[in-house]
């Protein structure tokens, strides 16, 4: 009970906090301090699920607001003709790290320097242009839904938002068509869930062609990451801990030190493609962006493809719209078939505590093997011409035995169907 | 007879005041910029370029563009838009939001009204703005109409 009345009382703080803020905000235009300009966004959302035991983002069977509340500030100035500098904290209330929710971090720090009229260079950390909207991703209200769907832009990707390196773009016409492209290389850390990733070396790129009302992005990364999770430590143990029994230098005993090692990942390649198709037709907006993800077949290592289709329709002030995805990812079976390869030195029936460890790593790997379906149906109502209100219902239908993206109090627990409730309030300022 | 009187007189003048209306939502807009400028016509495409922020710079020059907004509630503005850049306000919106939280540079200037925008540009080497062509005067440059 206390327990409630403190998270309760977290709520409204945090409420109270955010809608002051926003109305602080609205009374603001973005504002010139000297040659600085300054502006912001904040987004206040809150969302749960139609059942217990599940967690999916930060939403759980009960109101939160954690999932898709932020608050970010930026900074810019025009040093000179050709020279500028942009900075840009976020405080989101979900970033998959263990920092406190809301603690502010710096997703832009870059200098640009203008080469020529349509060519542009920039250095310090910038966002990872990944998808259509990964450079705006906390800012609500430069996209249609109350969040971009998690089809098209996995969770597990998000320590590889930002990078710091040096990219270079440039735009140009040929007849009807504006065509662009940029190119970007650096390197880039992060945290998801207890699984700490960085990048030896990213580099990437992405071209796009707008004609009429049709826009075409094709986007590539290549990076090579290195990953530590925390989660299997129990796993990296119990390997060890039955290595540590066997004859030292022994193939046995290297059989399961290999199983220990291989929850851990060094220079792993991993590539990613995507492909974003906007179209304007009148009064209805399409779009639709294609996932396809492909890391190195060993270690700890997954593949994932994903893809929504959205059609909003805009009526005044009022676009409802209606989104279909589906997203499957698939875990390597290196880490199993090496657990499973420990069987010609332990046999199956010889030692249980072996046993149940291998059938625990089975069971937990197969986790990460998820599949699902989902039907979002929405509002969105731009009420100022700062603001906006989205509504939203998402129902996921989950494939295989899977549970999707979200996460079950009980590991073991299948997922079957779920639906998600959510609205927020955008404002930029 | 006064009835039907009253009625053509509707009937000839209605059109006409429609039409006198309809003239003065039309009204030319003009695209301007300093004197100094050393372009002398823009293309709508350019025009287009230089408002969204798709091209930074003035064609064939190294001048960095200024471009200036009337206020956002103006008809001006909504019909510059719609008609000239071909984006209507909503969509406008959300672009603008992107291109400025997306690191592209930053948003015009909005002034509040006519006078202030025709002031501003007469004073600022690499601005551009629009107006209606009928206010414009020899303190700027007219590089674009639309009727």
């Amino acid at each position: 009970m206390d327990r409630m009345n403190i998270k309760l009382r977290e709520h409204r703080m945090l409420t109270r906090s955010l809608l002051g803020c926003v109305l602080f905000c609205l009374s603001l235009p973005s504002f010139a301090f000297g040659e600085w300009e300054f502006s912001g966004f904040a987004s206040i959302g809150a969302g749960k699920l139609d059942q217990e035991d599940v967690r999916y983002i930060d939403f759980t069977d009960e109101w939160s607001m954690n999932s898709d509340s932020v608050l970010g500030l930026q900074a810019q100035v025009e040093i000179s003709d050709r020279w500028s500098f942009i900075s840009q904290v976020v405080a989101s209330g979900t970033d998959f790290t263990p920092d406190d929710p809301y603690t502010p971090k710096l997703e832009w720090f870059v200098l640009g320097y203008q080469i020529s009229p349509s060519m542009q260079m920039r250095i310090g950390r910038i966002r990872a242009p990944q998808y259509l909207y990964s450079t705006t991703l906390e800012v609500g209200y430069t996209y249609q839904w109350v969040r971009p769907s998690q089809n098209a832009y996995p969770l597990f990707f998000s320590p590889f938002k930002h990078l710091d390196g040096i990219d270079f773009s440039q735009n140009f016409s040929l007849n009807d068509v504006d065509l662009g492209y940029q190119a970007y290389i650096g390197l880039t850390e992060g945290e998801y869930e207890g699984t700490f990733a960085e990048s030896e070396y990213t580099f990437g790129g992405n071209l796009y062609a707008s004609w009429s009302n049709f826009s075409v992005r094709v986007s590539g990364q290549h990076l090579k990451a290195s990953i530590e999770s925390s989660g299997f430590d129990d796993f990296v143990a119990g390997y060890q801990g039955v290595a540590a029994t066997l004859t030292p230098g022994s193939d046995a005993e290297q059989a399961f030190l290999t199983v220990a090692d291989s929850f851990d990942v060094n220079g792993q390649k991993v590539n990613y493609l995507s492909l974003g198709l906007t179209w304007g037709l009148g009064d209805w907006t399409l779009e639709s962006e294609i996932l396809n993800f492909r890391s190195e077949d060993r270690n700890y290592s997954n593949d994932a493809d994903g893809y929504y289709v959205s059609a909003a329709y805009q009526w005044g002030d009022v676009s409802p719209y209606v989104m279909i995805g589906e997203y499957h990812n698939r875990l390597s079976d290196d880490i199993k078939n090496k657990a499973m390869a420990t069987e010609q030195y332990i046999a199956q029936g010889v030692a249980p505590n072996v046993d149940e460890l291998r059938a625990k790593t089975v069971a937990v790997m197969g986790l990460f093997n998820v599949n699902q379906e989902t039907i979002t149906l929405g509002v969105r109502y731009d009420f100022h011409p700062q603001a906006d209100f989205k509504f939203e219902v998402e129902y996921f239908n989950f494939l295989n035995d899977s549970y999707g993206n979200f996460y079950p109090t009980d590991m073991f627990e299948k997922g079957r169907t779920a639906v998600l409730t959510s609205f927020v309030i955008d404002v930029v300022f | 007879m006064k009835h039907l009187n009253r009625y053509v007189i509707y009937a000839v003048l209605g059109p006409l005041l429609g039409l006198g209306v309809s003239l003065t939502a039309q009204a030319e807009l003009a695209v301007i910029v300093h004197p100094s400028n050393p372009v002398t016509e823009l293309s709508q495409t350019q025009v287009q370029k230089l408002f969204l922020g798709r091209s930074l710079m003035f064609p064939n020059t190294e001048t960095k563009v200024y471009s200036i907004d009337q206020d956002e509630s103006s008809p001006i503005f909504k019909r510059f838009y719609e008609k000239v850049i071909q984006m209507n306000v909503s969509k406008l919106k959300k672009y603008r939001a992107y291109y400025l939280f997306s690191g592209r540079g930053r948003l015009p200037l909005s002034l509040d009204n006519t006078n202030e925008v025709i002031d501003r540009v007469s004073r600022t080497e690499n601005a551009i703005s629009y107006v209606h062509l009928k206010d414009t005067s020899d303190k700027v440059k007219v590089v674009y109409t639309m009727p």
